[in-house]
């Protein structure tokens, strides 16, 4: 499987204040238990929070193949800092993924990306349905990648992720306000971008 | 940690070719402005914001709301999306192998 180029360090920073980890926290539980040597206990963090982490690499990448290496090398290194982890879980593991796709966009030249076909269901019944499916899936992902990643971050984490304003603002470290500009933004360019084509 | 090139060899990372020559869509700079004339109705972005709006004032963005509903269509597809199945194992048997 390819793999990714993404060498800047990835700063395992906190998104929220620093304070006692919550023993309640079932996340936490988990933790102390793969700290304390039990390995497999891992992969319960992995299912409880791979979807999402998967959804935001796919929308920010473009590839399938890319999110899924950019997930597997995250969660790889949330393994060897998991002592590091100071509040939630998910925010910590999401800002590294976070941080890996922005190192991959960074380094990887725009020509090697590819618009694979993935192995979802697509719930769709005739050829024409799929046919016209994937058309807007190519032209949406050449319009979001065209947009600045701040921008195609916070409309992806809207829309495809479909996070609350508030959770994005906890998971960005941003304001409500800041985010709403960022999505308000996202959708003018990609309206502009598409709209010919689709109205 | 160093990790392996997307790229299969050197010779083809010298060989690809530069994003201008591979893109349909112009790329926009790293600017969080909005470039002119691309301004929507407050109306519709509170539609998509999930907010309650007033159907006329929806109604007047009759066009913008054909291109939201395609997109929306497929975002929501895309949100269905799930991790491959063999990613966890693969993760923990190379946690094993550390």
């Amino acid at each position: 499987m390819r793999r990714a180029d993404y060498t800047s360090v990835v700063t395992l920073t906190m998104t929220e204040p620093t304070s006692p980890n919550d023993p309640l926290d079932p996340d936490q539980t988990v933790i102390d238990r793969v700290i304390a040597g039990d390995r497999n206990a891992f992969g319960i963090l992995i299912e409880r929070y791979s979807d999402p982490l998967y959804r935001h690499a796919h929308g920010m990448t473009g590839s399938a193949d890319v999110a899924e290496d950019i997930v597997q090398v995250s969660f790889i290194k949330a393994f060897h800092h998991l002592g590091e982890v100071r509040g939630r879980f998910d925010a910590w593991v999401f800002r590294i993924v976070a941080n890996g796709c922005k190192d991959w966009l960074k380094n990887i030249r725009r020509s090697h990306l590819s618009y694979e076909e993935d192995d979802q269901p697509s719930g769709l019944e005739t050829p024409e349905e799929e046919l016209d499916r994937g058309e807007i899936r190519r032209d949406l992902d050449g319009a979001l990648l065209s947009l600045p990643s701040s921008l195609r971050e916070a409309f992806v984490m809207k829309h495809v992720e479909g996070r609350s304003y508030e959770e994005m603002a906890i998971l960005l470290d941003a304001t409500v306000g800041a985010l709403k500009m960022r999505v308000h933004r996202a959708r003018e360019a990609l309206q502009k971008l598409l709209e010919d084509q689709y109205s | 940690m160093m990790h392996d090139s997307l790229h299969p060899s050197p010779a083809a990372r010298e060989q690809a070719p530069e994003a201008s020559q591979v893109q349909a869509a112009p790329f926009l700079s790293d600017r969080e402005v909005t470039p002119p004339g691309t301004e929507m109705s407050a109306a519709m972005h509170a539609y998509l914001d999930g907010d309650a709006v007033n159907g006329q004032a929806l109604h007047a963005s009759a066009r913008e709301l054909g291109l939201w509903k395609r997109i929306g269509d497929e975002t929501g597809r895309r949100r269905l999306m799930v991790t491959p199945s063999h990613i966890s194992a693969q993760i923990l048997a190379k946690l094993a192998d550390d």
